[in-house]
């Protein structure tokens, strides 16, 4: 807030309400840990929650590495997709808008399934590459949208006057559009982030070769989740699998902790874009 | 404009968009063909579309099995009716999340609360679902309370009237944080000198809130609540998925976990690809239908 | 106060501005450092994308002599002990000279496990680069029946009459070690079109195997002095006993029986005698049958609401899972369900002196004999075939030959001599390394039986022939006792009825297909609410209409088919 108010009612009331929120939000995590704790074997060792960095066989490392490289690229061209993408359609002078945002929304909505896309996909050579994880996923029509809402509200007048000086369409964009706009693109970039590192259907589908596989696929794969009926096994194969299991169960605290802190601590750093007064000044002169 | 600028001005727009637009066609609009399947009897192997070998066509049998199922009208019914509750009750947390969270005054109160409230979107469904199964039974938190006012204890995670409930706050536990960040970045695009103007003539944070704030974010509410009413057949399948039972199939079972429990048995590519094609119908004819309705009202539209 | 002021309301000082920065700066280092490693790390992906972009015939002699063979499998599902380090294992030197023998020379392609069937599927559909030799568990009856069709599946029986050397000639033909899995995998037109995994287990001679029974804490027993159950009465008076008493001693009455009432296969239901399925039979008996028409259901169900109603049983458990797993890891188990040699359980608990008992099947209702679930003596599932790829039989059957011989099965099954099994009285018993799961070592060491390192539903099938009394020697002596003396106990149901059904007819597996998703639902709920009281048992009748009308009937017909074929095809 810009306007400095005197503390008073109001401010007891939010207060109160943010605390009751984080106490919904943070008890139950709380809950559970304390439960995973005080299971005895667990407790004998703490080390359990640390197991994926204790696991230092590289794979893990490797698989963190390119977890990176899909969260940059991807985050990088689903940005420059959206932008590029939602400036022509805030245009009046677009021929054929309602043609372009038909074509856009019938992909939300329609999609012809896995084996369709697995055909392309190999087609394309780009099976069993890690650009199976970027090219198809460079782009997202929701994001788009969501962009070219917040164009929207970029005053008119802003344009109009950029092209009088003489500008084109590309340096309106860059110019003015994009700095503007770092509300929504910083949301676009905390979604995308969060999308791609929680992904793992694409790589388990496009990429049987171990080693370029993003973390999730990693995770799964260690702390893996067997909801194998137990009782249709031979009894040598349900001990097998029995012993993983247990040592699963334990696990699965520790994938809560390494998955997800990475991902949190990244919103601190967009938290600035969310700064108000962000068209403030815009409109002088 | 003459037309040589009109003209220009679109090649440049189309220019900047065309890339997208052909990556688009390419993933999206090529394997489309797929939807063939759900007029045909297909099975790993079979082509897709040809005529030279033998596809077999069967039009809309796989519709008409749907329609005429025996749990036809119970999965759709549950499916709405859970997809409305989540609309009703989940639709205005993030919202008022977002309004209050922007004028709590310490900026590292509001920092971690905003963390705190995006946490549970982090945390695995499987692990959500284990706690709140482990609230809900018999011995569990929910009924600790529950006898403490001298009700008698149930086994609610058994109970069919209660799992649209359970299943409804924990989506919304689940999400609200998360899905706060779109209008929080909508309430920094407001112009602050409106705020300026109306503390000057005297009006309460509440006031500012209701006719600044709000309003200047309405294009966003709109988009949003036209995308939450074309998702009117979907659900939190995974969700669903680890919470329900048999025993609360009848308030559970919607089209995700039976379109789950098909693909268990197996097969019926076809089967399933019609089930989530007509889905996807209803769902894309909500989103004209709303979004109609939204332009009408209030004038935002998503094109 | 004032501290609180401060603490709350100062807008973020230099200090903490400063410290975001530090922190952005050292993950900026740590990813840098992710990315550099991802590089530094050679990745091994050269070799199988080349091996995607090949496509054509996979036959080209490699070396002078040699003739390859392309195959694909998921990688074994054990934490420490895979496919892709086969060469560090003796058991796989020995294996690979038999290959060099006959002049092949195996190319590999192994899937990850959790990919596999995915994979598959994939693959398979869109028929790119299948390999020549495959594992084709994960595709349902229906698409493999539709390969089968179309010719995209070579029949296996063919390949051994014309291009075998003998020895898989004589496995698969009457008499033979795989006699009967041959016969289980035949189709109705006479051809077989896939190989399968074979566990035999013996027990003095003759066919014999374990079960899966209800078991108890033989220690709360022991410590409230009570007597085993004999009855479901009694095992009833058992559950309040250890309740009321606190067995678990952690001051609540927290104990339960945990196990899965949804499901047919839970133990009780068979105390009852009632089957594990919707559709089973009786072994002695050979009539399919559904548990909604025998004799015990409605006191089975009477029975169990009344364990449900006093909170004996844990409702959360219903549907399995992972809640089933934390009502025993929180030892509140009194009763579980689960092979009866089973040691796993016990460590699951945290409780050291855990140790739970098998009993059963108990008496529970004047209406039926109870039955017992065991495994069949004679298991032979998941499947293996060879595609149209592979266009020179010649190799196809080789590889028969070798996986149905005689040092294959040795290798497979018990590894190299001195090494992971010893020959004690004329009989071969398995090491303490290939035991006991003491995976970590046998990789470190390198010795460990082909069973894990290629079989077991991953890269080749296992054959596996076992003498029981090998498995009863190593668990408690209580437990080795109950199997022991119920090992010829009748009647006997079978855990997974695939074992006594030949390969169905497509229009078999359809039918199926279109009833059983719909009957499943009805079936399980209507159990379930009828357990948990909460519909009536007087509506009975319009009960059993509701799953007639879902074709109950019309699956039992269906699987008495498949049955009189099995008896037709398979002499007991």
């Amino acid at each position: 807030m810009t306007v400095k108010r005197k503390f008073n009612a109001g401010d007891i009331v939010i207060n109160l309400v943010m605390i009751l929120v984080c106490f919904i939000t943070l008890y139950p995590m709380y809950y559970v840990f304390i439960l995973s704790i005080s299971d005895p074997v667990v407790a004998a060792s703490m080390k359990v929650y640390f197991y994926p960095i204790l696991a230092t066989d590289g794979k893990m490392w490797r698989a963190y590495g390119y977890t990176i490289f899909y969260v940059v690229a991807n985050t990088l061209l689903v940005l420059l997709t959206s932008i590029t993408c939602a400036y022509p359609l805030t245009s009046k002078k677009l021929m054929g808008r309602k043609f372009v945002v038909a074509f856009l929304l019938v992909p939300m909505y329609f999609g012809g399934g896995l084996i369709p896309s697995f055909l392309l996909i190999s087609k394309l050579g780009l099976y069993n590459t890690v650009w199976a994880l970027i090219i198809p996923s460079c782009f997202n029509i929701w994001y788009i949208i969501l962009t070219r809402t917040f164009f929207v509200g970029i005053p008119e007048s802003l344009r109009e006057s950029a092209q009088i000086d003489g500008a084109n369409n590309f340096t309106i964009l860059s110019r003015i559009y994009v700095p503007l706009s770092k509300p929504i693109l910083a949301v676009v970039g905390i979604y995308t982030i969060v999308g791609v590192w929680n992904s793992w259907f694409t790589s388990n589908v496009y990429q049987p070769d171990t080693s370029i596989q993003p973390l999730q696929m990693y995770l799964r794969r260690v702390l893996v989740q067997q909801t194998v009926d137990l009782t249709k096994l031979s009894q040598a194969e349900a001990e097998a699998m029995a012993r993983l299991k247990l040592s699963n169960n334990q696990l699965k605290y520790s994938m809560i902790i390494f998955t997800t802190l990475p991902v949190i601590f990244t919103y601190p750093f967009f938290q600035k874009y969310f700064v108000k007064g962000v068209m403030l000044g815009s409109l002088k002169g | 404009m003459h037309r040589s600028g009109l003209l220009r001005e679109n090649a440049e727009l189309y220019a900047m968009m065309l890339p997208t637009l052909i990556i688009i066609f390419l993933f999206c609009y090529i394997p489309i063909y797929g939807i063939l399947i759900a007029f045909q009897d297909y099975s790993p192997g079979m082509p897709f579309f040809s005529f030279t070998q033998d596809i077999k066509w069967v039009g809309l049998k796989h519709f008409k099995r749907f329609i005429s199922g025996p749990f036809f009208g119970r999965i759709m019914t549950n499916t709405i009716s859970l997809s409305f509750l989540n609309l009703l009750f989940g639709f205005w947390p993030p919202i008022l999340f977002a309004l209050l969270l922007n004028e709590v005054r310490s900026v590292r109160f509001k920092k971690f609360t905003q963390t705190a409230s995006y946490l549970p979107y982090f945390i695995s469904a499987v692990v959500v679902a284990g706690m709140v199964l482990s609230f809900v039974k018999t011995d569990g938190l929910v009924n600790n309370i529950i006898a403490l006012f001298g009700e008698s204890r149930k086994s609610l995670n058994t109970e069919p009237k209660a799992f649209p409930v359970i299943y409804t706050i924990t989506n919304i536990w689940k999400s609200f944080g998360f899905n706060s960040i779109l209008y929080l970045s909508a309430i920094t695009g407001i112009d602050p000198s409106l705020y300026e103007s109306a503390y000057l003539d005297g009006a309460t944070r509440w006031q500012s809130m209701w006719h600044i704030t709000l309003p200047g974010i309405k294009p966003t509410i709109s988009i949003m609540l036209i995308m939450a009413v074309g998702s009117l057949l979907s659900s939190n399948t995974d969700l669903i998925l680890l919470l329900y039972s048999p025993a609360t199939y009848p308030t559970a079972d919607v089209i995700g976990t039976y379109v789950y429990r098909l693909g268990i048995e197996g097969g019926q590519f076809s089967y399933t690809t019609a089930i989530g094609l007509l889905s996807t119908v209803i769902n894309f004819l909500m989103v004209f239908a709303s979004n109609k309705a939204s332009d009408k009202i209030a004038g935002y539209s998503l094109w | 106060m004032d501290i609180v002021y401060r603490l709350f309301y100062e807008e973020e000082s230099i200090l903490e501005k400063k410290l975001w920065r530090y922190l952005s700066v050292t993950l900026a280092v740590l990813l840098m450092m992710g990315v550099l490693s991802a590089c530094a790390t050679s990745p091994q992906t050269t070799g199988s994308s080349n091996k995607n972009k090949s496509k054509g015939s996979n036959q080209a002699a490699d070396k002078a002599g040699s003739k390859t063979i392309h195959i694909m499998g998921p990688e074994t599902g054990n934490p420490h002990i895979h496919f892709k380090d086969r060469e560090k294992y003796s058991s796989w030197k020995e294996f690979q000279k038999l290959f060099k023998e006959k002049g092949l020379n195996p190319k590999f392609e192994v899937v990850a496990n959790d990919q596999y069937q995915t994979t598959l599927q994939t693959r398979m559909a869109s028929a790119t680069d299948m390999p020549d030799f495959l594992n084709v568990t994960g595709l349902g009856d229906d698409t493999i029946l539709n390969f089968v069709d179309k010719g995209t599946i070579l029949p296996v029986n063919q390949i051994i009459d014309e291009h075998s050397d003998g020895t898989a000639k004589q496995f698969f033909a009457e008499g033979g070690k795989g006699a009967r899995s041959n016969a289980l995998n035949a189709a109705e037109n006479g051809n077989v079109y896939w190989i399968s995994q074979i566990q035999a287990t013996t027990y003095d001679g003759k066919p014999g195997s374990t079960n899966q029974v209800i078991s108890v804490r033989k220690d709360w027993l022991d410590k409230l002095n009570l007597e085993v159950p004999k009855t479901a009465d009694d095992f009833y008076h058992m559950l309040k006993a250890f309740r009321e008493k606190d067995a678990n001693g952690n001051g609540q009455q927290d104990e339960v029986l945990a196990f899965n009432p949804a499901a047919w296969n839970n133990g009780i239901a068979q105390w009852f005698g009632l089957v594990n399925e919707i559709s089973c039979f009786v072994i002695e008996d050979g009539k399919a049958v559904s548990p909604w028409y025998q004799p015990g259901i409605k006191d089975y169900f009477k029975y169990l609401n009344k364990l449900a109603k006093e909170g004996l049983m844990d409702t959360s458990t219903i549907g399995g899972g992972d809640p089933l797993d934390q009502v025993i890891a929180e030892n509140k188990a009194g009763a579980i369900f689960d092979y009866c040699m089973q040691t796993w359980q016990e460590p699951g608990t945290g409780d050291p002196d855990a140790a739970y008992l098998p009993i059963g099947p108990l008496k529970a209702t004047d209406a039926a004999e109870p039955i017992l679930a065991i495994e069949p003596p004679y298991l032979s599932y998941n499947r293996w075939a060879f595609t149209k790829e592979c266009k020179d039989l010649d190799v196809a059957g080789t590889l028969l030959d070798i996986l149905c011989s005689d040092k294959y099965m040795e290798l497979t099954q018990w590894g190299i001599e001195g090494e992971t099994y010893e020959v004690k009285d004329g009989e071969k018993k398995l090491l303490p390394i290939a035991l006991n799961a003491s995976w970590e070592q046998a990789a470190k060491e390198g010795k460990e039986i082909g069973d894990l390192i290629w079989a077991n539903g991953s890269i080749f099938p296992k054959r596996r022939f076992v003498p029981m009394e090998n498995e009863i020697s190593i668990v408690p002596e209580y437990k080795a006792e109950f199997q022991r003396n119920i090992i010829d106990y009748h009647p006997t149901t079978p855990l997974g009825k695939e074992n006594y059904f030949p390969v169905p007819t497509q229009e078999q597996v359809q039918r199926r297909l279109e009833l059983n998703t719909d009957l499943g639902t009805q079936s399980s709920q209507l159990a379930t609410q009828l357990i948990l009281g909460q519909i009536s048992m007087d509506d009975w009748d319009s009960h059993i209409q509701s799953l007639k009308d879902l074709g109950l009937d019309e699956i039992l017909k269906i699987d008495q088919t498949l049955l009189d074929r099995y008896k037709k095809n398979v002499k007991d």
